[in-house]
C-alpha cells in the first residue's frame, strides 16, 4: 500500500494540535480511519490521539504509523471508580476528560523548555464530522475562538450569539443557555500561547454538571467578551456532532464467531 | 512500495453514491468527500433520491473538490416500505449514466465502479485494491450481517464460499460495499441492473452479480480477503427535540 501524505509542513503556518480521546469498541478503527482521511488534507496538523486504555493498543499504533500524519500517541485509563479513603465511589468523570487533560499536559510538557509554535489546540472527538474549512477558520485564533456546532442540545445546531459589533454576547441554545460557556467541545479552539500562559487550566474531573465540562476549562482561560467568533460571525456550520450507531453483533454469539485475529 | 504508475494510465474509479435528504446528509457527504479527495482519478456519481436536484447537494457538488456528476431520480412511493431494498433506482441511474457516456467513446476506457453508500467508511487502501479489478473483485466488509465482518472464503486465489451471518446460501452472499466491477463488464452487460420485480429482500447484490459474473471468476482482494478495508458504519438519527415550532431563528442556516 502506498501511503498518503499530508501537505508539506510549513514553517510560517500556525500549527493545529488536534486532541482526540478514543476508546476500544467495534467502530473505533472505522472512526479513526475517516478522521485520518480528513486530517490528511490539513497543513501543519499534529494529531494527539489519547487512548482510554491501560496500554497503547496495536490497532491504534498501527493505524497511526500507516496514516502518514504527524502524530503523538498517548494513553490513560479512566478508572471505573475512585478510591477515597476506604470506600469506592463510582466515578462521574465525563468520558474523555482524563484523556483531554493528558493531551494538554503533553503540550505543556513539550514546550516547557522550547519556544512553542504559533498555533491552536482543538478537541476533536473521534465520531464527529469536520469540514476542511473549519481548520482554516481556527488556525489564526489569538486567544479562544468559537463557532456553531450541528446536532447538539437537541437542535439542528447551537451557536454563539454575536452582536453587530462582532462580539459574543450570549448563546443560542435551548438547553441551559445561561451556562458561562454554553458551547460544545467541538465548538471552540484555544491558542497554544494561552494554554501555556495558564498552566492550571484543565477540565475538571469530578462534580461537573451535565453540559458544564467545557465551562470547567474555559472559565480559567477567557471571558465571554474575549471570544473570537469565526465561521462568518457564527452563521455557518462547519462541524457536525454526528454519532455512530452501535453495530448489532448478534451473530457473534457468546464466545465470538469471527476470527479475532482479523482486525476490524 | 511498488512504483507509482503515471496518473494518466490509472484506471478511473467511479463511486456511485445514492443519497437522500435528512439532517446528517451534508455531514455524511462532507466526510465522504474528504476521503474521496485523497484518491487519484476518482469520479463521484452522486444520485439523489429526489424529484429534482436539491440546493444543498448542488451547492455541495459545486464545492466538492473532485470530479462529480450530480444525478437524481425519485424512488416510487410504492417502493418506500420497510423491508424493501433501498436505492435501487439511484444505483441504476448511476449505471445508466456510465453506459450512456461511454457508448460513443472508443474502448478501452479502463475503469472500475463500486457502490459507495454515503454512511459507510472507506480506507484509502481499499481504492488501491479495487483499481486493479479486471472483471469483478471482492473483499471483506466490517460490521455487517450481525458480525464484526463478513468475507468471501478464498482457496488458491479463488472464492469458494462465503463467511457471512445471513443466508450463506445466496449465490453471492456479499454486501453492496464488498465488491467492484470493471467498466468493461458493465458496458458489455447492458441489461444488468438492480431489480425490483421478483427480487427478494436481501438478494439485491446476489441478483445483480449473477447477471454479470460467476463465483469462479471473482478476484479476491485485500490479501485473499483477510483484511477489513471498508466498514458498514451507520449514523445515529439526530435528536432534534428542542427545535422550536415557532419563533424560529432570524437567519436560515444550512446544516
Amino acid at each position: 500500500y502506498v501511503y498518503a501524505r499530508p501537505p508539506p509542513w510549513s514553517d510560517t503556518l500556525p500549527t493545529i494540535f488536534v486532541i482526540t480521546p478514543t476508546y476500544t469498541r467495534p467502530v473505533q478503527k472505522a472512526e479513526l480511519t475517516r478522521l485520518a482521511n480528513t486530517f490528511l488534507h490539513v497543513q501543519n496538523l499534529h494529531w494527539v490521539v489519547v487512548e482510554d486504555s491501560p496500554r497503547r493498543t496495536n490497532l491504534v499504533s498501527n493505524l497511526l504509523e500507516k496514516a502518514g500524519l504527524n502524530f503523538t500517541h498517548l494513553n490513560v485509563e479512566t478508572p471505573k471508580s475512585l478510591k477515597l479513603g476506604l470506600s469506592w465511589i463510582p466515578s462521574h468523570t465525563p468520558r474523555g476528560t482524563l484523556q483531554r487533560n493528558l493531551g494538554l499536559h503533553w503540550l505543556r510538557d513539550s514546550f516547557s523548555n522550547t519556544a512553542p509554535p504559533e498555533g491552536v489546540v482543538y478537541f476533536a472527538d473521534d465520531d464527529n464530522t469536520y469540514s476542511l474549512e473549519l481548520f482554516e477558520e481556527m488556525r489564526y485564533t489569538r486567544r479562544v475562538s468559537v463557532w456553531p456546532v450541528a446536532f447538539v442540545g437537541g437542535l439542528r445546531y447551537e451557536s454563539p450569539k454575536v452582536s453587530p459589533a462582532g462580539k459574543v454576547v450570549g448563546w443560542k441554545t435551548v438547553f441551559d443557555p445561561n451556562r458561562p460557556f454554553a458551547i460544545d467541545m467541538a465548538g471552540f479552539a484555544i491558542s497554544i500561547k494561552l494554554i501555556l500562559e495558564k498552566p492550571q487550566a484543565s477540565f475538571k474531573l469530578e462534580g461537573v454538571k451535565g453540559g458544564y465540562q467545557e465551562t470547567s476549562l474555559l472559565k480559567d482561560l477567557v471571558t465571554m467578551d474575549g471570544l473570537e467568533p469565526k465561521a462568518a460571525n457564527c452563521t455557518k456550520v462547519l462541524v457536525w456532532h454526528t454519532r455512530t450507531e452501535r453495530p448489532t453483533l448478534v451473530n457473534e454469539g457468546k464466545r465470538g464467531f469471527t476470527d479475532p485475529r482479523v482486525e476490524v | 512500495p511498488p512504483p507509482r504508475r503515471p496518473e494518466a494510465a490509472l484506471p478511473t474509479i467511479y463511486a456511485i453514491t445514492p443519497t437522500y435528504s435528512r439532517p446528517v446528509q451534508k455531514a455524511e457527504l462532507t466526510r465522504l468527500a474528504n476521503t474521496f479527495r485523497q484518491v487519484a482519478r476518482l469520479h463521484w456519481i452522486l444520485v439523489e433520491d429526489a424529484a429534482a436536484r436539491s440546493e444543498l447537494v448542488s451547492r455541495f457538488v459545486a464545492g466538492a473538490g473532485l470530479p462529480c456528476t450530480h444525478l437524481h431520480v425519485p424512488t416510487p412511493r410504492r417502493y418506500k416500505r420497510p423491508g424493501l431494498p433501498r436505492a435501487t433506482e439511484q444505483r441504476n441511474a448511476g449505471l445508466a449514466w456510465l453506459r450512456q457516456r461511454h457508448q460513443h467513446l472508443p474502448p478501452p476506457q479502463p475503469g472500475v465502479l463500486f457502490f459507495a453508500d454515503d454512511d459507510n467508511t472507506y480506507s484509502l487502501e481499499l481504492f488501491q485494491e479495487m483499481r486493479t479489478t479486471r472483471k469483478v473483485s471482492v473483499w471483506p466488509v466490517g460490521l455487517v450481517g450481525g458480525r464484526r465482518y463478513e468475507r468471501p472464503l478464498v482457496e488458491n486465489g479463488k472464492v469458494v464460499g462465503w463467511y457471512t451471518g445471513w443466508r450463506a446460501d445466496r449465490p453471492f452472499a456479499i454486501d453492496m460495499a464488498g465488491f467492484a466491477v470493471s467498466l468493461q463488464v458493465i458496458l458489455s452487460h447492458p441489461k444488468a441492473v438492480f431489480k425490483r420485480r421478483g427480487s427478494q429482500p436481501g438478494m439485491q447484490e446476489s441478483d445483480f452479480l449473477k447477471q454479470i459474473t460467476t463465483v469462479e471468476e471473482l478476484e479476491p482482494k485485500a490479501n485473499n480477503c483477510t483484511k477489513v478495508l471498508v466498514w458498514h458504519t451507520r449514523t445515529e438519527k439526530v435528536n432534534l427535540a428542542n427545535e422550536p415550532k415557532y419563533h424560529l431563528d432570524t437567519v436560515s442556516i444550512e446544516v
